[in-house]
């Protein structure tokens, strides 16, 4: 796996809790993808990337 | 009172008991968007309808083919790799046994090896469907695809070209409760790589099982948001995993061929 991965991975993160975010109805959705931000933060230095987006 | 059930021609001869390993992959948000896709009246341009259909089918395709690519790709390292015992010969054919197998509904796959014979050195199969899972979902992800998976091991019986294993099962419930996207496994996978890590250091197929099962102990982990006794999951981007890479898979295959020696 290449840190391009890793770094798409950040990307979609962040664009699903924001799109989700303002979505009626989808604040389960929008936990989820807060949750899979808060797992791949800490990771982000394994791979040499810093928290841009 | 008799037992009027016809026979149906289960017997022993045609069913093989053994414990599995069975990983579960499961697309989020996939059967809403195939719902959306079911529009009336049906579009008659091709193309619009192409667009419907377009990104479910390529999800579809990835989450079958990605599994299956590099699960050949893995037997396909270890039959390259030259010099070895005889006895290792048995290891890269238990190897071709994972089964990447597709239900009726298009949003998920499993995948199911048998852990018996421990002559086979079992694990290493174990070991490429776990791998095999967190590099779906990682890749998965980087596409803007999210899905979830569960894997456990249990008891089980292959017939008819189907297993019937309560692995399974909890692998599905598993993925059910996983919340966002990510890999959790079940408690009998732990056990199962407890007692192998704790296996008798001594050559062979024990000594492979032990190595291999201590490896796969690191690359799980523990949400510090989840709550306590909550199953662990396949830490996807961890160091462990990164250092299990595809640069390093084919020389970690061959280390634990090598093993055999």
């Amino acid at each position: 796996m290449q840190p391009h991965v890793v770094k798409n991975i950040w990307r979609f993160a962040h664009e699903s809790r924001d799109k989700f975010k303002t979505a009626p109805g989808r604040a389960k959705e929008h936990g989820y993808y807060e949750r899979l931000i808060a797992y791949v933060e800490p990771r982000l230095e394994i791979w040499g990337l810093d928290k841009s987006l | 009172m008799q037992n009027e059930r016809p026979d149906l021609g289960v017997t022993q001869g045609n069913i093989k008991f053994a414990m599995w390993g069975v990983a579960f992959l499961d697309l989020m948000g996939y059967r809403e968007q195939l719902a959306a896709a079911d529009v009336f009246p049906a579009p008659t341009d091709k193309a619009e309808a192409l667009e419907l259909f377009k990104d479910l089918i390529g999800r579809r395709r990835a989450l079958v083919d990605g599994p299956k690519v590099f699960l050949a790709a893995a037997a396909s390292a270890h039959q390259t790799i030259e010099g070895l015992p005889p006895e290792a010969i048995r290891l890269q054919k238990h190897l071709s046994k994972i089964r990447v197998a597709t239900t009726g509904f298009a949003d998920n796959v499993v995948l199911e090896t048998p852990l018996d014979g421990v002559e086979n050195a079992p694990i290493v199969a174990l070991h490429e469907t776990v791998l095999a899972s967190a590099i779906t979902l990682s890749q998965h992800l980087s596409l803007g695809s999210p899905l979830r998976g569960g894997i456990e091991v249990g008891f089980g019986a292959w017939a008819f070209e189907q297993l019937h294993s309560g692995a399974t099962v909890t692998a599905v419930n598993l993925e059910k409760c996983a919340g966002y996207p990510r890999i959790l496994v079940g408690q009998r996978f732990r056990a199962y790589l407890d007692h192998e890590s704790e296996a008798p250091s001594i050559s062979g197929p024990l000594r492979i099982q032990r190595a291999v099962a201590s490896t796969l102990k690191q690359i799980l982990y523990r949400d510090p948001l989840d709550p306590p006794d909550f199953p662990l999951g396949i830490d996807y981007l961890g160091t462990d995993l990164q250092s299990l890479g595809a640069g390093n898979a084919t020389a970690r295959r061959q280390e634990y061929l090598a093993l055999r020696a």
